[in-house]
């Protein structure tokens, strides 16, 4: 209800009625989205994996991997924010009223936080500042944090009134 | 005993029947498979960009492949029974629906050239390993398996958005 005419003015835009009127955008665009999804989701797996050691760290290259890594990761979740957006607008009744949107959007903005804190830890290698115990408990949740905003990504299609 | 008799039985498997009755059941093996397959497109990307030539970080092909492909095993056989799973709850509409059998078909792909990596160019690893020089084979068989897994997530994503 408190979205109704948001929503209604975004159905009106010449952006959202293009995206509704070609056949392959919405596809394709979800597309992109799932594949700058795996890039974060390798990337952060690997780094945070690395920092619970379950996965060995290369010794001291683990740094400036994880640099790389974690660069790929803001690049790719710009391109998530922009086709996202596109998705939304091209589909508000889907997402603005959906608390399984806002759900996913609350956990994303959770492990971007978190992953700011760790990734200052793992560029930096040696100098902790943390307590070892609490990065690896980053590391583990951010990890579950990525894997129920995936479900939540997918479950949208399936809570939407429309 | 023709194609559609084995589709209609793999159909009426009672697992198949559960996850086609019940309202939560595909969409959470659906989630459970699309977090499994980003893992796989993910880091069996970053192998074919090494392979391509892109060695931002990982000088030695041998070592990422050593801590990576055991995870992307792991993964792809998750994505291959959830798949399985998702499949057999409606198992005549997608057999007949293209994109899923293009999908399908490039996997085999993606499989084929996996399997003639690890048997013909990987055998001689050793000798560019660490060097700048990597052999056409490797970059060739990095470029194609990169192209191939974007298109099966393109395909993939498709089957939802054509009707039986």
């Amino acid at each position: 209800m408190f979205f109704q005419a948001f929503e209604a003015w975004i159905d009106g835009t010449s952006l959202s009625l293009l995206i509704k009127s070609v056949a392959w955008i919405i596809p394709v665009v979800q597309s992109v989205h799932i594949l700058a999804i795996a890039v974060v989701m390798a990337s952060t797996l690997l780094v945070n994996l690395g920092l619970t050691g379950v996965l060995q760290s290369p010794g001291p290259e683990i740094s400036t991997a994880a640099g790389r890594y974690l660069g790929r990761v803001w690049v790719s979740l710009v391109i998530l924010a922009v086709s996202g957006l596109l998705l939304i607008i091209g589909e508000p009744q889907r997402t603005l009223p959906n608390p399984v949107f806002w759900t996913k959007m609350i956990l994303l903005a959770i492990v971007i936080a978190m992953t700011l804190v760790t990734s200052r830890q793992a560029v930096r290698g040696a100098s902790m500042s943390l307590p070892p115990a609490l990065l690896k408990g980053f590391a583990w949740i951010s990890i579950i944090l990525w894997v129920a905003i995936i479900c939540c990504g997918r479950w949208i299609a399936y809570s939407s009134a429309a | 005993m023709n194609i559609h008799d084995i589709l209609k039985s793999i159909e009426n498997l009672p697992l198949a029947v559960a996850i086609r009755e019940n309202d939560v059941l595909f969409p959470w093996i659906e989630s459970v498979h699309v977090v499994a397959l980003v893992i796989v497109v993910g880091v069996i990307s970053l192998v074919d960009l090494r392979l391509i030539g892109f060695r931002s970080h990982h000088r030695s092909v041998r070592r990422l492949t050593r801590e990576l492909l055991p995870l992307a095993w792991g993964a792809f056989l998750i994505a291959v029974t959830t798949g399985s799973l998702l499949f057999a709850s409606d198992a005549v509409a997608y057999s007949g629906k293209l994109p899923f059998l293009i999908k399908m078909a490039l996997l085999l792909a993606a499989g084929a050239n996996m399997a003639f990596f690890h048997l013909v160019t990987y055998r001689r690893v050793d000798s560019w390993d660490e060097t700048l020089d990597t052999p056409l084979g490797a970059r060739v068989a990095g470029a194609v398996s990169l192209c191939l897994w974007v298109a099966i997530v393109v395909f993939g994503r498709w089957i939802g958005f054509v009707d039986a």
